[in-house]
C-alpha cells in the first residue's frame, strides 16, 4: 500500500492497488461519523468511438448515462436502491464527459455497503424491457436540461467552438439518441470499460482503511473480467473555431446572455504541467474578470452587467477560455470583454491576494468529503495522478510566469454565441 | 453539537468549541415580525449591508479585504419561519492556526464592520452602492422566470397562501423595489438594531477568551425587543381543488401539487411527518411517487414531496409532459390513498428511519449545518439530534396513516408551453 502525506493541509491518502487493476483511493477523516464511496469508471459522454483490437466502433450519443440509469436495475424486480435502503444509506450516480460516478453516502455497515456497490455497478443485468422503461424517463431528463436556459447556452458556446471534440453534445444526448440506443449498445459498453483496470474507487469519511481493503479485495477476487485491449478514439481538435458567431433568438431568456470563447493552442506552454497551467490561467481571469476585478466593477457602476465569470480549461491539445456575461447591453459589453482580454493586466497585489485565497480554499475543501473526494477524481481523470504538494504549487507561483503565460496568449481563435429574446 | 451559552452584556453568544473542521463561523441572527410592507425592502438592507461597508465603500475593496483574509466570506440572508422574519449574517474564515497572528481580530473587526458600519452617508460612494445593489436585485426579480421548477412552486406559494403571511414571498415585489431609496434602508437598518432579537453563534476551534474579546472590542451594543410572534400558520382549506394552467415558453412541463397539512403536535411535526413524506414522496430513489410514477410508468425523471411544517402544507413537484396530466395525478393520488390505507410495511418504516439516522449524522458533519440545526432547535421547536433519532424509532404505523389523513388537496398548478403537448 502507498501512503501518500498531503503536504501542509494535515490529510493522509492510503492507496492500493489490487491484482485486477482496481485501485482504491482512502482518505479517512474520523472527526466526522459517515462515509462517501466513489466508484468511478473511466468512460464519460464524449467516448462514443472506440477500437478493441483493429475493429473500430461507433456508439449512440448519450449511451454512458444511459448506461449509469439501466445498471441500477439488477433483476427485473429488484433495483439497487432497494438493496441499500436496508442499511439506510443514500446512492446516487452522474455521468460528465469523461466519467461515470456511482456514489454511496452511508454512516454503518460499511463492508456490506462496499459488496453492494462493487457487485451492482459490476453486474450486467440488462434486458429490452429494462432499456425500454429507461427511454421514457431519459426523455423526460432530456426535457428538463433543454428547459434551462444556462445549460443552453453553455452547449451553444460549445458547439460554436468544436468542430471534432464530443464536448459539443448534451451528456444525456438529444431525445433521438436516447430514442435509437440498443440493448448490444449496452452490453458492449459494459463489458469494454467497466473493467477493473478503467475504473477506481475512492473512499472518505469515517472508516478503518483495513476493512476497506479486505472487503473489496475479497469482493473482486470472487470475480472474473475480460481484458479488452481498448483504445479510446478521440480526434484532434483543430485550432479554428466552427462558427465566429452564433445568435439566437429565445423567448424564455428574460435577461439577454452570452458566452465569448477562445481556441488557444496548448504546444505553446510545453514547459508546464497542466494542473500548474491551469491554475495560473484561472488566476489570471480572476484578476482580470471576477467580481473583485476593476473590470467588473466599473461595468457594475455603469448599470452594464448582471453577472459575469470566466473559466480556463485544458482539452488535450487546446486551451478554452471562456467569459460568460449576462447584461441588459450585451453587445456594448462583449466588445469591451474582446477588447480587454487582449489587454489583461495583473499587480502584485492582486496576485498575492489571489495566491492566498486559493491556498485558503485549498484547506477548507478537507472540510467536506464530497469537496475531497471530487478533488481526488478531478486530479486522477484530469491529470492522470495524485499531486501530494497542491499547497506547494499554489504558494510556489510567481507573477513573472503569470505575465509570461499572459503575454503568450493568442486571442485570435473566437467564437461568440448572443442568446435573447425577439 | 452542544454549545456553551456565554451571556455578555449586549449579546447571547451560543458557542461551540470543535476541532473538526478547518473551517470556523460566526453567525449573527436578528428576529423580527413578518410584515408584508417592509420584506422588499428588508432584502436590499441585506443585499446593501453584504455588498459594502463605510470604511470599504466598494464591492472591490471588500472582496479584496475578503480574499487577503484568506478567502474569509460573509454572507447574508432573509428567511420567514411562520410570522417570523429572520436576518442572518454568516461569517467564513479559516482556523487560525493556518494563518498569521492577527488573524483572527482581523476578520472580526471586518464582520463588525459590515453590520455595524453600513455604507450609508458616504457620499457619491453611498448612492452608487445603492443603485447597484437595487439593479442586482431587480435582475434576480426579472430572472426567476428563467428557472420553471423554480418560479412554478414560488407561484403556488403564493396562490395557496395568498390569504395569510405563507403568501408572503420572500423575495420581494418588483413594483415596491422601484419605489425604495436610500433613506427607506436606513429606516429599516434603524429597526433592525434597535428593535429586534439578536444572536450570535460561533462554530470552530477558536480559543474561548479570544472570542468573547472580540465580540466586546468590535460589536456595538444594540436594543433587544423581545418578540413573540407565532411560530406557524394556518391556511383554509378549500371546498374545491383549485386548478390553474399558465403558459410560457417551457421544453418541459411543471406540475405543482398544493395540500393542507395541518400538524399538531412537536412530535408529529419532526418526526411522524418526516417519516411519512420519506416513505411518500421525499425518499429519493425509494419513495412511492418515484417508484409508481417514474419507475413503474416511466412519466417523469423528477418527482418529489415536501413539507414546510410551519405553513402547514406539503406539496409535490413532478417535471411532466402535459399529455400525462391526468394519468400523473391520478397515480399520485393512489399513492396518497395507499398511505391513508397504510399500504406499507413495517419494513418500509424501519428502511425510512435507517435513512433519516444517516442524514440526521451527516448534519454534524459540516459547521454550516451545525449552527443551522441548532437555530431551529433554539427557534423552530425542533428536538436535539440524538433525542430526534431516539424518537424516530419509536414511530409506529399508525402514527404515519394518521398524517397522511390530515393531507387535503388544495389546488393544482400547471406550468406549460402552447400545444397540446405543452411544447414550445
Amino acid at each position: 500500500m502507498e501512503i501518500i502525506n498531503l503536504k501542509k493541509v494535515d490529510q493522509t491518502l492510503y492507496v492500493e492497488t489490487l491484482e485486477n487493476g482496481l485501485t482504491i483511493y482512502m482518505l479517512p477523516n474520523n472527526k466526522i461519523s459517515t462515509y462517501y464511496l466513489n466508484f468511478v469508471c473511466k468512460y464519460g459522454s464524449v467516448d462514443t468511438e472506440f477500437k478493441i483490437g483493429k475493429k473500430e466502433y461507433k456508439v449512440s450519443d448519450g449511451i454512458a448515462h444511459f448506461l449509469e440509469h439501466v445498471n441500477f436495475q439488477i433483476s427485473d424486480d429488484v433495483s439497487a436502491e432497494e438493496l441499500f435502503k436496508k442499511y439506510g444509506s443514500y446512492i446516487n450516480a452522474y455521468t460528465s464527459y469523461d466519467q461515470t460516478v456511482y456514489e454511496v453516502d452511508g454512516s454503518n455497515n460499511i463492508k456490506k455497503n462496499l459488496n453492494l456497490l462493487l457487485d451492482y455497478v459490476q453486474n450486467d443485468y440488462f434486458t429490452e424491457k429494462t432499456i425500454a422503461k429507461e427511454k421514457g424517463i431519459i426523455i423526460e431528463e432530456v426535457r428538463r436540461d433543454k428547459n434551462d436556459i444556462n445549460r443552453r447556452i453553455y452547449l451553444e458556446g460549445k458547439k460554436a467552438l468544436f468542430i471534432r471534440n464530443k464536448k459539443d453534445r448534451m451528456i444525456v444526448g438529444e431525445e433521438e439518441d436516447v430514442k435509437g440506443i440498443s440493448l448490444d449498445e449496452v452490453k458492449l459498453v459494459h463489458k469494454v470499460f467497466y473493467n477493473p483496470s478503467n475504473m477506481f474507487l475512492v473512499v472518505t469519511g469515517n472508516f478503518k482503511v483495513k476493512d476497506v481493503i479486505e472487503t473489496v479485495r475479497s469482493n473482486q477476487n470472487n470475480k472474473r473480467f475480460e481484458k479488452y485491449n481498448v483504445k479510446k478514439i478521440h480526434h484532434k481538435e483543430p485550432l479554428e473555431v466552427e462558427k465566429s458567431l452564433v445568435e439566437i433568438v429565445d423567448n424564455r431568456v428574460e435577461i439577454p446572455k452570452a458566452i465569448i470563447s477562445y481556441k488557444i493552442d496548448r504546444e505553446k506552454y510545453k514547459d508546464i504541467e497542466d494542473i500548474e497551467l491551469n491554475y495560473y490561467l484561472s488566476l489570471i481571469l480572476k484578476c482580470n474578470f471576477s467580481a473583485s476585478s476593476l473590470l467588473y466593477e466599473e461595468l457594475k457602476e455603469k448599470n452594464m452587467i448582471s453577472n459575469m465569470r470566466s473559466s480556463a480549461d485544458i482539452d488535450d491539445n487546446i486551451i478554452v477560455i471562456s467569459i460568460y456575461i449576462i447584461s441588459d447591453k450585451v453587445r456594448e459589453v462583449i466588445n469591451i470583454v474582446k477588447n480587454k482580454i487582449k489587454n489583461m493586466t495583473m499587480n502584485e497585489s492582486d496576485f498575492v491576494r489571489n495566491r492566498r485565497a486559493s491556498i485558503a480554499n485549498l484547506i477548507y475543501g478537507y472540510d467536506d468529503m464530497e469537496s475531497t473526494t471530487c478533488r481526488i477524481i478531478k486530479q486522477l481523470i484530469s491529470y492522470g495522478k495524485i499531486y501530494d504538494n497542491l499547497y506547494d504549487i499554489y504558494n510556489g507561483i510567481n507573477i513573472n510566469k503569470a505575465n509570461e503565460i499572459m503575454n503568450k496568449l493568442n486571442f485570435d481563435n473566437e467564437s461568440t454565441v448572443i442568446l435573447e429574446k425577439q | 453539537m452542544k454549545g456553551e451559552i456565554i451571556k455578555l452584556d449586549n449579546y447571547t453568544i451560543n458557542y461551540i468549541k470543535t476541532n473538526n473542521f478547518k473551517n470556523c463561523q460566526i453567525q449573527f441572527v436578528f428576529k423580527e415580525k413578518l410584515k408584508v410592507n417592509t420584506i422588499t425592502c428588508n432584502s436590499l438592507l441585506l443585499d446593501f449591508l453584504v455588498y459594502s461597508s463605510y470604511n470599504y465603500p466598494t464591492r472591490r475593496e471588500l472582496r479584496n479585504k475578503l480574499e487577503y483574509l484568506y478567502n474569509s466570506n460573509i454572507y447574508g440572508k432573509i428567511f420567514k419561519i411562520g410570522e417570523n422574519l429572520f436576518h442572518e449574517y454568516d461569517l467564513y474564515f479559516l482556523n487560525p492556526k493556518y494563518c498569521d497572528k492577527n488573524y483572527m481580530d482581523e476578520v472580526v473587526k471586518l464582520f463588525s464592520e459590515i453590520i455595524f458600519n453600513p455604507n450609508f452617508d458616504n457620499g457619491d460612494y453611498s448612492k452608487k452602492a445603492f443603485e447597484i445593489c437595487k439593479n442586482n436585485y431587480r435582475d434576480y426579480l426579472i430572472s426567476l422566470k428563467e428557472s420553471p421548477a423554480e418560479y412554478a412552486i414560488k407561484r403556488s406559494v403564493m396562490i395557496f397562501g395568498e390569504e395569510s403571511l405563507t403568501g408572503i414571498t420572500i423575495d420581494g415585489y418588483l413594483e415596491e423595489l422601484e419605489k425604495l431609496t436610500i433613506g427607506d434602508l436606513k429606516k429599516e437598518y434603524d429597526v433592525l438594531l434597535n428593535n429586534t432579537e439578536c444572536y450570535i453563534y460561533i462554530i470552530g476551534n477558536i480559543n474561548k477568551k479570544q472570542i468573547v474579546n472580540c465580540v466586546n472590542k468590535y460589536f456595538k451594543g444594540i436594543k433587544i425587543n423581545k418578540n413573540n410572534n407565532n411560530l406557524y400558520i394556518h391556511n383554509k382549506e378549500r371546498k374545491e381543488v383549485l386548478y390553474l394552467e399558465e403558459k410560457s415558453s417551457v421544453k418541459q412541463d411543471t406540475l405543482v401539487i398544493f395540500y393542507n397539512l395541518e400538524l399538531d403536535s412537536k412530535k408529529e411535526k419532526n418526526i411522524d411527518a418526516i417519516i411519512f413524506n420519506y416513505i411518500f414522496g421525499a425518499g429519493g430513489l425509494t419513495s412511492k411517487l418515484y417508484d409508481k410514477v417514474r419507475e413503474k410508468h416511466s412519466l417523469c425523471y423528477v418527482i418529489y414531496s415536501a413539507i414546510n411544517c410551519y405553513d402547514n402544507y406539503l406539496y409535490i413537484y413532478a417535471g411532466i409532459n402535459k399529455k400525462d396530466k391526468e394519468l400523473c395525478m391520478k397515480l399520485i393520488d393512489e399513492c396518497l390513498e395507499e398511505m391513508i390505507n397504510g399500504d406499507f410495511t413495517i419494513g418500509d418504516i424501519k428502511d425510512s428511519v435507517k435513512a433519516l439516522k444517516n442524514a440526521f449524522k451527516n448534519i454534524t458533519n459540516s459547521s454550516e449545518s451545525a449552527l443551522n440545526y441548532r437555530f431551529y432547535i433554539d427557534f423552530c421547536e425542533n428536538y436535539e439530534i440524538e433525542d430526534r433519532i431516539s424518537l424516530l424509532e419509536k414511530v409506529t404505523k399508525e402514527d404515519i396513516i394518521k398524517v397522511a389523513k390530515k393531507v387535503k388537496k388544495n389546488m393544482v398548478f400547471l406550468l406549460c408551453g402552447d400545444d397540446e403537448d405543452g411544447n414550445n
